[in-house]
């Protein structure tokens, strides 16, 4: 029989292969809890992004949330004292609940009494709580209005200098040599040395510039059109301050970003006083009163069905003043309106608007005082057509009726600012027909309009996390 | 004789796989560790960016290597040269504003090989006009290298959300 016998291993041999074995698994759980630790931070930076990203966007929505409480005037589950505003929205969850996050809110600054005047602050907080205890917070602050200058809270709805519908409408300068330009009249008349300025905004689908048209200012056209539409040859010109002599079209002055606030006006309803068509004079509203709202009573002494006619009587404005027209208005031959100082004038229309002649006499010289508004949510039946012999001071905002502004002499001039869905301006003869925007209309508010055509807009907005 | 040379083999095949396994770790790890280093200051200079962009009111210069915004009280300049991306403050009204253009804090991204900022308007339209930019959005490649050891390279690029001009300012 043959076998091999085993040699035993010494004792003092025994083990050694396990020590190696350990050394190895050592190293490797050395790497592993070096991997480990790697991918947890990896995993916490990420989770911790994530976090701050969902508690910026609940913050976000704290903002949504509180305009829509403001331009509403509807604070239903909202706690309220001291004049301050809150709230707190819960029941938001991430990964299976477990995850949870909430929104606190606080306005502050809001005076009901004085929503035109008083310009409110949001905070929005954004709080992620993770499971184990650690939470993420963010806070949005936000003031109101198109500024921290601004003077109310409510969102300009006269932005520009001239604005057609963004999609389809164009602004058509037809040929003369009109400039338009822009002042402050808060800071007192139009002076072309010491109160003009390049802040008028031409805006519309597209924009056309005939010879000897000038624009201290810019051009904002959606991206898809031709953002300035010249003729051969053409002598017109788009400047800034800094543009250079030589340059005729400043392209950075071209925006490609237009901004207009679109919205349906309502027509009011409730109490007030019918007006019939006059055949003198008749005083409306009361210096240093409250807004008074008239109904014009259509069809009356001119016999004209569906119109509101002012062909030789005179409407005195000597206070603040909203008149509704239901239908069309027609202002031809020595009839006029003509707004006393104190006065302003508000007329929402919801038809044609034909103002001749003498028109409108804003003697105030505050385009803020003079807003032309119609009512109409369609596009059809609607335009507005001006004739100014003189100087034409007020606003006219139409989004959906097509305007037309006729110089009607070499003296005619406008200072103000119209948004209509198509605008064309006819300078009288030659003649330039300056057109000066008053930027001061970023901070009017027109009590007429409503609030959800002119809502609350927030600006200003701080970050903190 | 044999069995001893097939021994020493053997272990010597054993020792070379054991010891290529290990440096494949340790560069995996070491190139993990850098990823993970460019991945949080990649994702910590997009908050710093969209905190700024959030809150300005106007691009003064847009370039693809600059961008300048204003504030109401400050202007803040994000600059790329030489592989860093800075960010200079002209006034220090926040903590993370730094006016001193050579502190290392105002070196936000460093080891970058590339550093590109685009700009968009209202319709998602690619621009450079400053009177329409709307949007903006920063990509990045960085890379952090061992000088002795080219495999433990990482690499990084990271493409931003399009942060919006929220506080934007009227044309004027």
């Amino acid at each position: 029989m043959n076998f091999r016998s085993q040699r035993r291993i010494p004792k003092s041999e025994r083990g050694s292969s396990l020590l190696v074995a350990m050394c190895f698994t050592l190293v490797l759980a050395v790497a592993l809890a070096s991997y480990q630790t790697a991918c947890y931070y990896t995993l916490k930076t990420g989770s911790r992004s994530l976090q701050t990203l969902r508690s910026r966007q609940l913050a976000e929505a704290g903002l949504e949330e509180a305009l829509w409480a403001l331009n509403n005037r509807n604070f239903s589950g909202w706690t309220i004292a001291s004049g301050v505003y809150t709230k707190s929205l819960t029941g938001f969850t991430y990964e299976s609940s477990q995850v949870t996050g909430r929104i606190n809110l606080t306005i502050t600054n809001y005076d009901d009494a004085n929503r035109n005047t008083t310009k409110p602050t949001i905070t929005a907080v954004g709080i992620i709580q993770n499971t184990d205890g650690t939470s993420v917070t963010r806070t949005l602050s936000a003031g109101t209005g198109y500024s921290s200058t601004a003077a109310t809270g409510r969102a300009p709805i006269l932005s520009n200098a001239l604005a057609a519908n963004s999609t389809s409408g164009s602004v058509n300068l037809t040929s003369g040599g009109m400039t338009i330009d822009s002042y402050n009249s808060s800071l007192g008349s139009y002076n072309s040395s010491t109160n003009s300025g390049y802040a008028a905004v031409v805006a519309g689908s597209s924009v056309t510039l005939a010879n000897g048209t000038q624009v201290k200012g810019y051009v904002a056209t959606p991206p898809s059109s031709s953002a300035v539409v010249l003729s051969t040859g053409s002598t017109a010109k788009l400047t800034g301050p800094s543009t250079s002599g030589t340059v005729k079209i400043d392209a950075s002055r071209e925006s490609t970003s237009p901004n207009q606030i679109v919205a349906d006006v309502p027509t009011p309803s409730g109490a007030g006083t019918t007006l019939n068509e006059p055949t003198g004079t008749v005083h409306l509203g009361t210096a240093g009163g409250s807004t008074t709202t008239y109904y014009a009573t259509l069809g009356g002494t001119s016999g004209w069905a569906g119109w509101y006619y002012l062909s030789s009587g005179t409407l005195q404005v000597d206070g603040p003043v909203i008149l509704v027209i239901p239908g069309n208005l027609y202002i031809n031959g020595s009839g006029s309106i003509v707004i006393k100082s104190g006065g302003s004038l508000q007329i929402l229309v919801s038809g044609n608007a034909y103002i001749y002649y003498n028109g409108i006499d804003n003697q105030t010289h505050l385009p803020k005082n003079l807003a032309i508004i119609n009512t109409n949510s369609s596009y059809v039946g609607n335009s507005v057509q001006v004739w100014t012999p003189t100087k034409f001071y007020g606003a006219i905002y139409a989004p959906k009726a097509d305007i037309t502004l006729w110089g009607y002499s070499s003296a005619s001039e406008l200072f103000g600012s119209l948004v209509g869905n198509n605008i064309t301006v006819y300078p009288y003869s030659s003649t330039a027909l300056p057109l000066h925007y008053d930027v001061a209309l970023r901070d009017a508010v027109f009590s007429g309009v409503g609030d959800t055509a002119q809502p609350y807009a927030v600006s200003n907005i701080t970050d903190t996390f | 004789m044999v069995e001893l040379m097939v021994a020493m083999s053997v272990t010597f095949v054993i020792i070379a796989v054991t010891l290529a396994a290990y440096t494949f770790i340790a560069r995996n790890f070491t190139r993990m560790a850098n990823t993970q280093r460019l991945e949080a200051d990649g994702r910590r200079s997009f908050a710093m960016l969209n905190k700024d962009i959030l809150t300005a009111t106007q691009i003064s210069s847009a370039t693809t290597t600059q961008l300048v915004l204003s504030f109401p009280s400050k202007t803040v300049t994000y600059s790329y040269a030489s592989g860093t991306l800075k960010r200079v403050a002209s006034a220090a009204v926040a903590p993370e504003d730094v006016t001193d253009t050579n502190s290392v804090r105002a070196k936000i991204l460093t080891n970058l090989t590339a550093c590109n900022f685009y700009y968009f308007d209202t319709s998602g339209n690619a621009i450079t006009t400053l009177a329409s930019i709307k949007e903006v959005e920063l990509m990045f490649s960085s890379s952090l290298s061992n000088a002795a050891d080219n495999l433990k390279t990482a690499t990084y690029t990271a493409v931003s959300p399009r942060f919006s001009l929220s506080n934007r300012s009227y044309l004027q």
